[in-house]
Parts: C-alpha cells; structure tokens; sequence
C-alpha cells in the first residue's frame, strides 16, 4: 500500500501550484471556486491514501516521522482549504501548498522502509489522538509561521495589526490543540510508562514549544503594538517546534528518550 | 485601576527581580546543596501556605502595589520567561551527572535545584494570585476559559510539583509460582507491599518475521543497509524490489539439523520459510531462517551483493497472569498487560519488564507497583485544562 505514495506526489503537487498559480494571477470568482475544488481533491485524495494506509497497517500511520510528514502534508492544504473558505486569507493557500510540497518532497526522496508493527508501548486507544492533534497544532502554526514572515516581508506596516490579530486567532486555536496533544500524552504515558511525567527529553521540548507559545500569547496581551517583535517571536516558536518534532534525535541528550520510534 | 501603561514598567523590574533571584539561586545552589523533601506531611502544609498566603494577599492587599505588580500580564510574562529560560537548559544539557561546574550550579539536575524552584515559586504566586483576581470577575465565556485554563495550570504544578515527593515506584520481581511481597525502589532499597503477586503465566507474542533485503554499508549503522523490507506473506506472493517472493512452506517453530529442518518449539528455535524468489531473469527456491541463540540462520546472497534474510520478529504483546493476594485476605487472578495496568488497594501495577535474552521462555517478569496519592488533584488541574483548551477553540474562533 504504502509504495502508491509515489503515485500520489506528482498529482499533490500539481495540484497545490495549479491552486497557488490560480490565487497569485487571477481574482475572477469562478477561479475561487476551482481553487476550492483543486484543495478538496487533493484533500480527499490523501485522506483516501491514509484511511487505507490505516486499513492495511492495521494501525494507525502514525508512528514514524515520515508518517507524521504524511498527516502534515494532509492537513497543510485542509487548513488553508478552510482559511480560504472563510474569507481573506488568500495568501495562505501558495504558502500552505509551499509547506505541504517540501513535506511531499521529502517523504518522496526519502522513503522509509515503514512496518506495520507497533511495539507494545503504543498500542493504546491514546496513541491516534495524541499524535493527531499535535500534527494538526503543528499544521496551523507552520502556517501561521510563513503568514507572519510574508507579513514582516511584503505587508505594510499599516496593516499590521490586522495580520497580528488574525495571527492571534490561529494561534489560540493551535494552542488549544498543542494543550491537547500535551495533556492527552501525559494521561496515556500514566496508563504505559506508569507516570504522567517523567521529563523524558521529548517532554521537555513538548514543554519548550508549548511555553513559547504561551509566551506570545502573553506577549500580545502585555506589548499590543509591538507587532514586528511578535511576528519575530512566532518564527523562533516554529524553529522550537521543528527541533522537538525532528531535531530532538539528533541532540545529545536522545539517548536518554523512551519517545524514539524508529526513522 | 492601573492602566496597562502604567504597567509597563512592570516589565523591567519583573526582570530585574527575577534576574537577581536566578543569580542568587544559582550561588546558594552552589555554596549548599540542598536537598529538598517535602515528602508527606510537609508539602500539605506548603500547600496551605501557598494557599494561606495568596488569600490573604487577595483579601488584605488587594489595592497596594505589590498586588497589582504580581497580577499585572507583565510579570507573568517575566515569569513565563524565566521558567521557559530553565526548560531550554533542560532541554540541551542531559539531566545525569557530569562531574563539572554544571553540577555546581544545579544545570545537570535543574528540577531540584535552587534557582528553578525559586522561579516555580514566584509563578505559583504569580498564577495564584491571576486565578483569584479573575474569579470574581463578571462572569463570561471567555472569562470561564482563562480560570480553566490558569487555574487547571495552577493545580497542576502545584499539586504535581510537591506530589513528586510522595511518589512510590517499585519494582517487583516475581518468578514463576513464588509469592513476591516487596519491591525496590530506584536505589535497590527494597519495601514491604500490602500485597503479594505470584506469577503464574508470562506469555509473549511476536509479529510475522520481516523478509529483507540487505546490503552491506560500512557508512550505515551496524555496517548494514537496508533496501527494502517487509512483513512475510505466507499465503500470497509479494513484492521486495525486483524481487517476486512466494513462500512455499512456512515453519514457524522449526530446528535445523545439518540441512535437514523439522518441527519443534523449544527455546531457541527459529522460524523457517521455504521461499521462492523470481526476478527477470531466473527463479530459484531455498530456505531462509532468522537466526536464534542456539542456531545460525540461512540467506539468499545474489550476484549483485544483495542479500535476503528472514529478521527475527519483534514483540507484539506481552503479559503476565497472576495470582494477588493482599493483606484484607483477598486472592484473586489477574492479567497484567503494557497499556492495561492492574489497580490493587492504591497500587497500580505495571507490566514493566522481563528477561529480555529469554523472550517468551522468560523466567521472571518485572511488575512495577507505584502509588501516587496526589493524581486526583493533578487530574482535576488536568481536565479543567482540557475543558479550558476546548473552549479556547469554541471562544477563539468566535472573535
């Protein structure tokens, strides 16, 4: 099942540029709804392609980083989807299919050799939501992340307050499920491990990407006008993210860490 | 009312408080070494300090600078800094000891070390103090969000921080038909339990072994590469690479005597698969097997220097049955699997290990018994946070 991937990165991606391609050149109506249509193929095509990857592993395909890559390559373009849908976000969609192209591309260049077998640890009802909706708070903020560079980039300084605020939603609503993801873990790793919290490296950098995130939040409240240094604050808060997610296996203190699940 | 502009200057002082409340932290940490227990009794009494002391702030002091400096969004973001300031260091220095300067300073094990729990302190204080500032506040959606959220936050760490101290785990080592009532703890140091486990069954099962093709690679970790792999087929012909395999014949417990192999599970056998591998150009047929402590394995090495083998399997579930007698003259059997923890009188027991050389012969299995009489509280904090981040997603999307 999983060697159909192939055949699923040439469609995704020229779907995700036909879609940005159509946002950047034209703003006639009926290309708005093609573009909708476009991000709707693309996301059923790859919720096709995980449902059945689920069926035939007979568990959830989510235990590896390259899995996790796949869900994060699905819910990019479904996010910008509704972002769209719900009015001006229109930059969002080029950036999204951006992310959610490197994300193909890498899965693509380096395929894992993936196995159905999941080891006794992760056999838990716990296991799917966990990771689900963590990948999914990693989704909004990597949006939220290149919207903010765009905004420190092209947006003029006018209308920074509305990037900011719009930011702020997305946030929030990441936030929620960044909560989510953490405290679901916690409870689960009461059921295997035996304690909710043992500062196992993966935790603490769990911990790190939340606390930046709280720190914005509060951030804003404090130093409303400050937008540029907020903006600055979510990039470093993605870098943050992307080491607890990747970078961790390739910090010293790994080998401490019970979270190492193979590639 | 202060306005927030008012309050900025909030911001420096916090951060100059709190910079000089690292510093000191950090030379009391390296002039003593404090141990800290506040094993049971004493952290419920800091807990009715805490509890005491932001009340009577609350009640008594709520129109003085110092209330409005530690409720002001500028400390707490000060606060956050600093806590987030001792996750980083965390996160990069490993937490065992190192023998230098790092262990002087507390860097090696900061969870217990002075400047961390003096900045834990000033946020449980700083927390406590925002909760009860906003709980009698007007009464709205978004209102109920924050105090689920701050104050599901608040018992967390609070409960959780000074609950650490009354944390038992032990590791019980039960063999076969023997009767284990004690455990020991991380030092070795061995407790009496109020029951008693007997190990009655130890089972184990694996998954299918993986058909591989390898190569090697002196670049790859144990000098191996791995092209491709995949769980066997024994009913349907399937794909590796260039490679058609179908297997003919499988032995799942099987013994190899010269070239000759036969049935039987004893510790030691393997698994042995009569497979037939066709590429373009030819097909041939033999045997693969993975190999086991008391037997060498067998592999297809082709002419390209690819080699198929057969991958010992891994483990798929493991468990033991036992019988629990406890000191109410209770006995009863049980299962004890990894994910499905038993609960006996307050204790929660774990299946935590077994002799790993053995597998499924394994003659013990560690249970690990652990009793944590604060997780109410820690849950409480827990679900109000949960219920708190749902509505954050209900409240901030409706903006």
């Amino acid at each position: 099942m999983v060697d159909y991937f192939k055949y699923l990165v040439l469609p995704g991606i020229t779907l995700l540029i036909i879609s940005s391609l159509l946002i950047l050149w034209d703003k006639r109506p009926i290309l708005r709804k093609s573009v909708y249509l476009l991000l709707s193929a693309y996301s059923l095509l790859f919720l096709t392609f995980i449902v059945s990857l689920w069926i035939d592993f007979g568990r959830a395909p989510l235990r590896t980083l390259g899995e996790t890559r796949l869900w994060y390559a699905f819910f990019i373009p479904l996010l910008t989807l509704v972002l769209y849908l719900r009015g001006k976000w229109r930059w969002v969609v080029p950036y999204g299919s951006m992310m959610a192209i490197v994300f193909l591309i890498i899965n693509a260049v380096k395929p894992e050799n993936f196995s159905k077998e999941l080891m006794p640890a992760l056999q838990s009802v716990w296991f799917a939501p966990h990771v689900i909706v963590y990948i999914f708070s990693y989704a909004i903020f990597g949006l939220v992340t290149l919207l903010s560079i765009h905004q420190l980039l092209f947006v003029k300084e006018k209308k920074w307050e509305e990037w900011s605020s719009s930011s702020d939603t997305l946030i929030y609503t990441g936030f929620a499920f960044l909560t989510l993801g953490l405290l679901f873990g916690a409870i689960w790793a009461k059921q295997a491990w035996g304690h909710y919290w043992t500062w196992d490296p993966k935790e603490v950098w769990a911990l790190i990407t939340w606390m930046i995130y709280l720190l914005y939040m509060h951030y804003r409240i404090a130093f409303k006008p400050e937008y540029s240094s907020a903006a600055k604050i979510l990039i470093i808060a993605f870098i943050l993210l992307l080491l607890c997610w990747f970078g961790i296996n390739y910090m010293p203190i790994a080998s401490q860490s019970v979270h190492t699940y193979g590639p | 009312m202060v306005t927030a502009n008012n309050e900025k200057k909030y911001f420096k002082f916090t951060l100059i408080i709190l910079s000089a409340i690292v510093t000191a932290g950090f030379l009391l940490q390296w002039f003593i070494h404090p141990a800290f227990d506040l094993s049971f009794p004493k952290n419920l009494y800091f807990i009715l300090l805490v509890f005491i002391t932001i009340l009577s702030v609350r009640i008594f002091a709520s129109k003085t600078y110092i209330y409005n400096w530690l409720t002001s969004v500028f400390t707490s973001l000060v606060a956050i800094l600093a806590f987030f300031f001792f996750m980083l260091l965390m996160g990069l220095i490993p937490q065992k000891p190192s023998m230098n300067w790092f262990d002087k300073l507390g860097l090696t094990y900061i969870t217990s070390s002075f400047p961390f729990i003096l900045i834990y302190l000033f946020l449980l204080l700083n927390l406590g103090l925002v909760v009860s500032k906003r709980i009698t506040a007007h009464w709205s959606l978004k209102n109920l969000a924050f105090i689920l959220n701050h104050l599901g936050l608040w018992l967390v760490l609070l409960t959780g921080g000074v609950g650490v101290f009354d944390f038992v785990r032990l590791d019980m080592f039960c063999r076969m038909n023997t009767p284990v009532w004690y455990g020991f703890d991380e030092k070795g140091k061995g407790y009496e339990l109020p029951l008693a486990l007997e190990l009655k069954q130890f089972e184990m099962e694996y998954f299918l072994p993986q058909v591989k093709l390898i190569r090697k690679d002196s670049t790859e970790k144990n000098g191996i590469k791995i092209l491709k792999q995949a769980e066997i087929d024994t009913v349907r012909a399937f794909q590796l690479s260039d490679y058609k395999l179908k297997v003919k014949k499988y032995l799942p417990y099987s013994w190899w005597w010269n070239d000759s192999v036969f049935s039987m599970k004893s510790p030691g056998y393997v698994a042995s698969a009569l497979i037939e591998v066709s590429s373009k150009d030819s097909t041939l047929e033999t045997w693969l097997a993975y190999p086991s402590a008391m037997q060498k394995g067998k592999m297809i090495e082709f002419k390209n220097g690819c080699v198929l083998i057969l991958d010992a399997p891994i483990v798929k579930r493991y468990k033991s049955t036992v019988t629990v007698y406890t000191k109410n003259e209770e006995k009863f059997s049980a299962v004890i699997e990894v994910n499905k923890p038993l609960e006996v009188m307050g204790w929660k027991l774990y299946q935590k290990d077994y002799h790993k050389e053995l597998g499924e012969y394994s003659d013990y299995s560690i249970i690990e018994a652990n009793k944590d009489e604060w997780l109410g509280a820690v849950y409480a904090g827990v679900f109000m946070m949960l219920a708190g981040a749902l509505l954050l997603i209900w409240t901030g999307n409706k903006k």
